[in-house]
């Protein structure tokens, strides 16, 4: 069939191989061909529904997500069994390490790194710790203990390091900007985030060294539940995502279309929200208002970030994987074995955000691949 | 005529179209390859099939048989997956159990204070003039350790604040100045005193001002602050235009874990009373608020004509 909206010559199915446009074969609304309500990285999800492991783990097939999600929430129990135990110093660390665990596993999944593991852990996590350290070290030191209502303190740590942070996380991920065979979006993504989480690492660890020092100086490890839910979740989620969102960002600057306008507010749209999570954070915290009131003001601009990296994410993917050739592939979301290009026929997830071992097809396999000669019955 | 799957060899049906073992499709091979069935685990021999990368050939179905064995999609179990975070997470945890087993006892403890500032010399008396000289908050600080008089002279300056006149020692400087409310830095930023009045309700009392601002600092700061341990509330007095204001000293420790920067144990001593003027009661306070480790050398330092010099304005007893 031809697509109508890439004239090109594709297998007649639910997406195009092609360039990834819904066929209108079922309730789709709104543009078939930015298909909005099938976000290219996890067809089953709108581009602006913010969930966090389908953007910042996009090369997660459906199933997949679910055990990452699984593991999360296990680690997270486990951080609050131990502050409920009074061990807040093991406790603290455990919600520091968490999701940089989490993500290192995941990049191992999902091979991001490619024959290249050393190179690109190297300089994403082992990048950003080093780098988090000379920073919050160095703020320290310049800025001081901050003194809650201090202006020269807000301003300095909620607003001028956040800049600084910003300027300073993606840095590693974007020396793997120019190296060949990591040249998609999806790429400056992943690398950008992890260098993010090796950041948040160091930074926390730097944070709470005094507590490290003295592990008496709350009288009730209960009241940690706040501070530690901030460096389990939020912290690690905003570095991640303004990290990724940059590094993505400027990964490319050949794009085209929605993608090219979308990639331009990445610079203002992570400053807008990391200045709104810490500095509004901060005056709120210093006005009276409940810690979980904060906490939950706080997830509002990790979330406005994840939605934005979505939907530059989704328009690069549609934009990226046109260039790929047809092969067969078990299709790492629905897990039909289709012949594909850029796009999954059957569930439109863009092939350029699968894992590794399930696109790249091993020597033998593409020999053997048979000739698809028949129509099935069923579709989508 | 039976049908061997070129794949894996298996005989089919002359019939089929898929191999019954496999699943591979058996369209491209019509009959038994020559010199019999292929043997099993053998190379298969090559069948037309689009390269990887090749351009979509008009009639090719995007669907396909499920693939011989399944290729592997799920690389990593969920058991692993999970195992592997639980795993790091209690790793790290019991690193940090241990660590903090073996470093028992040899870390400083924090310098919660076990005696906070007292004043000196109480005034026994309401005086019925405007005060000059007699100090209401003694310049003698007892603090956890160190000099026990901060220093008695040096010049500043007076700063009319609307609701006080505030005496600003040299080389302090004020902040986030407000009709009711403004704050000292000293030249070492190792700690910060505000000066503020409020209006309070007729109900009002010394008490009740104390649980106030504690309630301010746990939701604020630290959910478990509380009054130091080893502290009571101790009498003490401010300076009002209309008379001395009868005050409590109150001193809170709590942790301080900002939004951005370093998390630290901090004191936050509070010299508060209810005062009234003549629209009705509000509250007198100065509060000096420090690191806990700082807290001792940063009270020493207050200049005493801090206290002695700051008048709150249309304020006197209640």
């Amino acid at each position: 069939m031809i697509c109508d909206h890439c004239g090109k010559q594709v297998p007649e199915a639910v997406f195009c191989t092609n360039c990834g446009a819904h066929q209108g074969k079922s309730a789709e609304t709104g543009d078939p061909r930015a298909r909005q309500h099938h976000y290219a990285a996890a067809p089953g999800e709108h581009v602006a529904q913010p969930s966090v492991f389908s953007t910042l783990l996009p090369h997660l097939g459906h199933s997949k997500v679910h055990e990452f999600r699984w593991a999360f929430l296990i680690g997270l129990a486990l951080v609050v069994i131990l502050v409920a135990t009074g061990l807040v110093v093991a406790a603290l660390l455990a919600a520091i390490f968490l999701v940089p665990a989490l993500y290192l596993v995941y990049l191992y999944e999902a091979q991001v790194y490619r024959d290249e593991p050393a190179l690109v852990l190297g300089a994403t996590f082992i990048g950003g710790i080093i780098l988090g350290l000379a920073v919050t070290l160095l703020s320290n030191a310049i800025i001081g203990i901050s003194i809650v209502q201090s202006t020269t303190a807000l301003i300095g740590y909620t607003v001028i390091l956040p800049i600084v942070q910003l300027i300073v996380m993606p840095l590693p991920a974007l020396l793997l900007r120019n190296r060949a065979g990591f040249t998609e979006t999806v790429d400056g993504l992943a690398f950008g985030v992890a260098s993010g989480l090796g950041f948040s690492i160091s930074e926390s660890i730097v944070r709470f060294s005094s507590v490290f020092a003295n592990t008496g100086i709350h009288t009730d490890s209960a009241s940690w539940i706040y501070p530690l839910v901030g460096v389990a979740v939020l912290i690690p989620l905003l570095h991640g995502s303004t990290s990724g969102a940059l590094a993505a960002g400027l990964w490319r600057f050949d794009r085209t279309g929605r993608a090219r306008d979308i990639s331009a507010y990445a610079v203002p749209v992570s400053v807008i929200a990391t200045i709104g999570f810490y500095y509004v954070g901060q005056l709120l915290a210093n006005n009276g208002v409940s810690p979980l009131i904060v906490l939950l003001y706080q997830a509002i601009p990790v979330a406005l970030l994840l939605v934005y990296i979505r939907f530059l994410l989704h328009y690069s993917l549609l934009e990226e994987a046109r260039d790929l050739g047809f092969h067969a592939v078990v299709c790492p979301n629905c897990h039909r074995h289709v012949m594909a290009a850029g796009f999954c026929p059957n569930c439109g997830v863009a092939l350029t955000a699968a894992p590794r071992s399930a696109v790249k097809p091993k020597p033998a396999e593409a020999s053997a691949t048979p000739a698809p000669t028949t129509t099935p019955s069923e579709g989508a | 005529m039976a049908v061997f799957c070129s794949r894996c060899g298996t005989q089919n049906l002359d019939d089929s179209a898929f191999c019954s073992k496999c699943g591979a499709p058996l369209a491209a091979t019509a009959a038994a390859p020559p010199g019999g069935p292929p043997t099993p685990g053998a190379s298969p021999p090559p069948v037309p099939a689009p390269a990887p990368g090749a351009p979509y050939v008009p009639g090719q179905s995007a669907y396909l048989p499920p693939p011989p064995g399944g290729t592997v999609v799920h690389h990593t179990s969920r058991n692993v997956v999970i195992a592997v975070v639980v795993v790091a997470v209690v790793v790290i945890a019991g690193a940090a159990v241990a660590f903090a087993a073996l470093h028992k006892g040899t870390t400083t403890p924090v310098s919660h204070p076990t005696t906070p500032p007292v004043p000196t010399a109480h005034p026994t008396a309401q005086p019925t003039v405007q005060p000059t000289v007699q100090p209401t908050i003694a310049p003698t600080l007892q603090p956890t350790a160190g000099p026990t008089n901060g220093p008695t002279t040096g010049g500043g300056t007076t700063v009319n604040a609307g609701f006080a006149t505030v005496f600003v020692p040299q080389g302090w400087s004020t902040s986030n100045a407000h009709s009711d409310y403004i704050e000292l830095d000293p030249p070492s930023h190792n700690g910060l005193i505000i000066v503020e009045s409020d209006p309070q309700p007729s109900s009002a009392s010394n008490a009740g001002l104390d649980q106030a601002l504690l309630k301010v600092d746990q939701q604020s700061y630290d959910p478990a602050a509380a009054a130091c341990s080893g502290t009571t509330t101790q009498m003490s007095s401010l300076l009002g235009s209309a008379g001395t204001i009868p005050a409590d000293l109150f001193t809170i420790c709590e942790n301080v874990t900002p939004q951005n920067g370093p998390a630290f144990a901090a004191v936050d001593a509070y010299v508060d009373g209810i005062a009234r003027g003549s629209s009705g009661l509000k509250s007198a306070i100065i509060n000096v608020f420090a690191p806990a480790d700082q807290y001792a050398a940063f009270l020493n330092n207050i200049p005493a004509r801090l206290f002695t010099d700051t008048v709150f304005k249309d304020a006197g007893p209640p």
